[in-house]
């Protein structure tokens, strides 16, 4: 009809006009579902008259966000650093390991079995023997943060660097590369989106590993402040601190999709 | 031990041609470039003995491209994965002009049924990729690498990433790195089986244009018998159960060599007289021959 | 579901005459409730949830009903662990348990929310918040704390009264480094030195110390005037008002249940590690529950109980409670009144004789040595 009514608009305009209605919806239709969503706990909370403290409208933990921001900045940060060394540790350990697993047989036949079995501990269960281990500073939460984290990037990691394809390696091999060589040429370059999409989830894995460790103990940190929180059944206050670890963790696991979608367009194919 | 001779009874009715004679093999076979001397290969499996090539006894002139056809099955991979030192030979022995091959070389091209380019360097950095490799000046090769891809047609695409290319255009690169370190023997395993027929007929077409300007010693392993007569100076019929070489055949054909040579009836003589090796080959009895 | 006879009233002088004489048979009980005679027939289904993982302090209910006094009263309760006193009012609050056994700070800072339950019956008179020190720890006073990492459980009942306490003995609470510590930890803490100090409630940590052999000394806020009660029987407010007998049934099958553990420590002891015999599978076990349950025992003599008859509550004390909490306990709280939040309409109607608080007195004579600095 459109086409019919105005002949100017050209079949690449058309496109255009298509892939940008096509992302408004991909944008528009969960943003649509989200505030209706609000809508419904805004309008359900008043109309049933549900105490605040059992649950709160998303006003009542908007106000709280806006009127305690700074208290909420204040205990965000140790939680974000402590996320983010978390998760660079688990990263280079997690690769490191890999390397490893990957370069030798008999490495991997000695220690691949015992990663899997390593992996199968109810880690959570595990979080308070951190702080017998580590003390109660930092370390016991980044080092917990590393441990929940770094195995989906060994595993991404040894996908990676065993997926290449055989005639490319026996490419190598043909070259007379090292297996050095190989691995740094070939291998690893090729892991890079697996490593990435092992980084998605160590991301939200490193975030949950340091709230954990602060339920466990701490002196700052938004797992700190949940916790105050629920002692004063101040519920509107923990899910405005939710809310700010929420949207970091948005954030962080946003950043690390992006970089994926990036090396994946370097780097080859998507892990599937 | 078998010879691996033209039987006189499959010959066709005009065996005055020249090229239909057997080929024989030069009596001091030192002085030969490349020389597979009763060369086999056995897998050991769980049921016992596998034979993947039976016995390949043949040597190659330099400068001669040589094309081996059979059905899939017949070992002709890995025949050429014994040229290229990538897998030990059972039995027998491979020179390549006198010294004896058991390892992969510097000086071999190899060119895979995949492209296998590394989709995070630009099509040059891939055609440089085994100077690299192999530690070598990097600005010694690079004239020569722009050299490649612009006989191969690829002179706007050499920023490129292998993922903006077609297949056909993918393995054109891989042809180029093929080449690239100038080597004493290039092989080719089945390179253009995994392209569109049409693609095909380019690659051939890309390959004998190369081949009028740039003499190379080469293997090329392929199921195709007109790909296989079109590109070669030579072609070795193998068939499978039991793995044998069954025919080694000169071609007439000169160079530079143009497509129209397939229309010829010489040509299609020739490929209906191969088939024939090859249909023969399935009616074999299983069993040493 | 309300069907109480028309001008029903619960023969107090008849309770309290069984109690005296000591016949506390639950067959009698059940003939003594009209309550129950109108439900003999179809048992109702009552939930209850305790403030914690069953302990020495909290266990009394379970007894109750392995003993069938809330059965014999027509009652199938189903008794749930909780996850913390405040968290354990807001499920009675919210209807997802019909009676709770929560300790005084988790109600008293849920109304300062605006989320009211009803007290329905006292059973504990002293929180037994306070510091635990190490026994050869440096600090003698509670000024000694300054400069000083204080462990915490900051979703334990006491967390959110240190800094009342810290305001009543006049020690400056940004002068104090607080390290919170998950409940399992707390005292592996301050074993391990790694706080100086720790906030607890005495029947949770003391018992575990002791069966650690670990000694400890105890700075006891109630001595600074921080006297908050501690067990209470809540249920919600329109239970109340709409159906007073099947309350004041509960009630009594709950004090019942009480007066059995009171009465019978060891065997009460005994009835809970048959049936979690987990209790008694780790060190030290039977020995920490069966001192927790003395700790809290002792807590439940009190002057409202043996003048007024068991689960009174001073509601002048309470009123004091809701200040406290009000101006230290909470940010931002809403005021609101003891009547809010207790009544002693359902108390009172049994009582305990003078031997048998003597008999009290005696079983936890030794657990006093515990509660001091």
């Amino acid at each position: 009809m459109e086409v019919a009514a105005n002949p100017a608009l050209s079949n690449a305009a058309l496109a255009r006009r298509r892939e940008m209605l096509l992302t408004l919806r991909r944008i528009g239709l969960p943003v649509a579902a989200a505030a209706l969503f609000l809508l419904v706990w805004e309008a359900g909370t008043r109309w049933a008259n549900i105490p605040e403290v059992l649950l709160p409208p998303p006003s009542a933990v908007l106000d709280r966000l806006v009127r305690n921001f700074p208290l909420l900045m204040t205990h965000a940060w140790p939680t974000i650093w402590q996320s983010l060394a978390g998760f660079a540790i688990a990263t280079v350990l997690g690769i490191v390991l890999a390397s490893l697993l990957s370069a030798s047989t008999l490495i991997r036949e000695t220690l691949y079995p015992n990663v899997v079995f390593f992996q199968l501990i109810p880690k959570i269960a595990l979080a308070p023997l951190f702080v017998v281990w580590f003390g109660l500073g930092p370390e016991a939460r980044l080092s917990f943060s590393v441990f929940v984290s770094f195995f989906p990037v060994v595993i991404a990691t040894l996908a990676g660097l065993d997926n290449v394809e055989r005639d490319l390696l026996r490419l190598c091999r043909a070259l007379t590369a090292s297996s050095w060589q190989t691995f740094v040429s070939v291998r690893l370059p090729h892991a890079v989106p697996y490593i990435f999409s092992g980084m998605k989830i160590a991301s939200t894995f490193a975030i949950i590993g340091v709230i954990v460790g602060e339920f466990i103990t701490s002196r700052v940190g938004l797992g700190y402040l949940i916790l105050f929180a629920s002692a004063q059944a101040e519920t509107a206050l923990i899910l405005a601190a939710i809310c700010v670890l929420c949207v970091f963790g948005l954030a962080f696991y946003g950043v690390v999709a992006v970089a994926e979608k990036w090396t994946i367009r370097i780097f080859g194919d998507a892990p599937r | 031990m078998n010879e691996p001779r033209l039987p006189e009874k499959t010959a066709p009715a005009d065996s005055a041609v020249p090229w239909l004679h057997p080929r024989p093999i030069a009596p001091d076979r030192n002085q030969a470039y490349l020389s597979l001397r009763h060369a086999r290969k056995v897998y050991q499996t769980r049921s016992g003995d596998v034979e993947a090539v039976g016995l390949a006894d043949f040597d190659i002139e330099a400068g001669e491209f040589v094309s081996i056809l059979g059905p899939s099955g017949c070992g002709k991979s890995t025949l050429l994965s014994m040229v290229g030192g990538l897998e030990p030979v059972t039995e027998g022995e491979i020179f390549l002009e006198g010294t004896r091959v058991n390892a992969p070389r510097r000086d071999f091209g190899y060119i895979f049924q995949d492209p296998t380019l590394l989709p995070w360097k630009t099509v040059l950095d891939n055609v440089l990729f085994p100077i690299h490799t192999q530690k070598r000046q990097v600005a010694d090769y690079e004239a020569e690498a722009h050299r490649l891809l612009e006989m191969v047609g690829l002179a706007d695409f050499k920023a490129k990433r292998p993922r903006e290319l077609s297949g056909g255009m993918r393995q054109r690169v891989a042809l180029c790195r093929g080449l690239i370190n100038d080597p004493k023997l290039l092989l080719m395993d089945e390179p253009f089986s995994a392209l569109d027929a049409i693609s095909r007929d380019d690659m051939n077409l890309a390959l004998v244009r190369l081949w009028d300007k740039y003499h190379k010693t080469a293997l090329f392993v392929t199921h195709s018998i007109r790909e296989a007569v079109f590109l070669a100076d030579r072609v070795l019929v193998m068939t499978a159960r039991p793995s044998r070489i069954v025919a080694d055949l000169k071609l007439p054909f000169a160079r530079p060599r143009d497509v129209t040579v397939q229309e010829t009836p010489e040509f299609n003589r020739i490929c209906a007289w191969l088939r024939e090796q090859i249909q023969a080959g399935y009616g074999r009895p299983a069993g040493p021959g | 579901m309300s069907i109480v006879p028309p001008g029903f009233t619960r023969p107090a002088s008849a309770g309290r005459r069984r109690v005296l004489v000591g016949t506390a048979a639950a067959g009698a009980a059940a003939m003594l409730s009209p309550y129950a005679n109108v439900h003999a027939q179809t048992p109702r289904k009552v939930s209850i949830s305790l403030p914690w993982v069953v302990n020495g302090s909290n266990f009394w209910p379970v007894i109750g009903r392995e003993r069938g006094f809330f059965k014999s009263r027509g009652f199938d309760v189903d008794i749930q662990r909780g996850f913390g006193s405040i968290a354990a009012t807001q499920a009675v609050a919210n209807g997802k348990f019909d009676f709770g056994f929560v300790f005084t700070p988790g109600i008293v800072i849920n109304a300062a929310r605006g989320l009211m339950v009803q007290a329905v019956a006292t059973v504990g008179y002293d929180s037994l918040m306070g510091v635990a020190i190490p026994e050869d720890s440096p600090i003698k006073r509670p000024a000694d704390l300054e400069g000083r990492t204080v462990g915490m459980v900051l979703t334990s009942a006491e967390a959110p009264f240190f800094n009342a306490w810290l305001d009543r003995v006049k020690v400056d609470p940004k002068k104090i480094v607080r390290q919170a510590m998950d409940s399992q930890l707390i005292e592996r803490s301050l074993i391990n030195k790694q706080v100086d100090a720790i906030t607890c409630i005495g029947t949770s940590s003391l018992p575990l110390f002791q069966s650690l052999g670990y000694d400890t000394r105890f700075m006891s806020w109630a001595q600074n005037g921080l006297d908050f009660y501690s067990g209470q029987v809540i249920t919600r407010p329109e239970m109340v008002e709409k159906d007073a007998g099947f309350v004041q049934a509960m009630v009594e099958a709950f004090i019942e249940s009480l007066i059995f553990t009171l009465r019978n420590p060891e065997e009460a002891v005994e009835i809970i590690t048959k049936l979690q015999p987990e209790i008694a599978a780790v060190k030290g076990g039977r020995e920490n529950f069966a001192l927790a349950q003395a700790i809290a025992q002792s807590t439940m003599v009190a002057e409202e109980a043996i003048k007024n008859g068991m689960g009174w509550a001073d509601m002048k004390k309470l009123q004091s409670m809701i200040d406290l909490t009000l101006k230290f306990g909470v940010t931002d709280g809403k005021p609101y009144t003891v009547e809010q939040i207790a009544t002693n309409r359902f108390a009172g109607k049994i009582r305990l004789s003078a031997a048998e608080w003597d008999g009290v007195r005696k079983n936890t004579a030794g657990v006093r040595r515990l509660l001091t600095t």
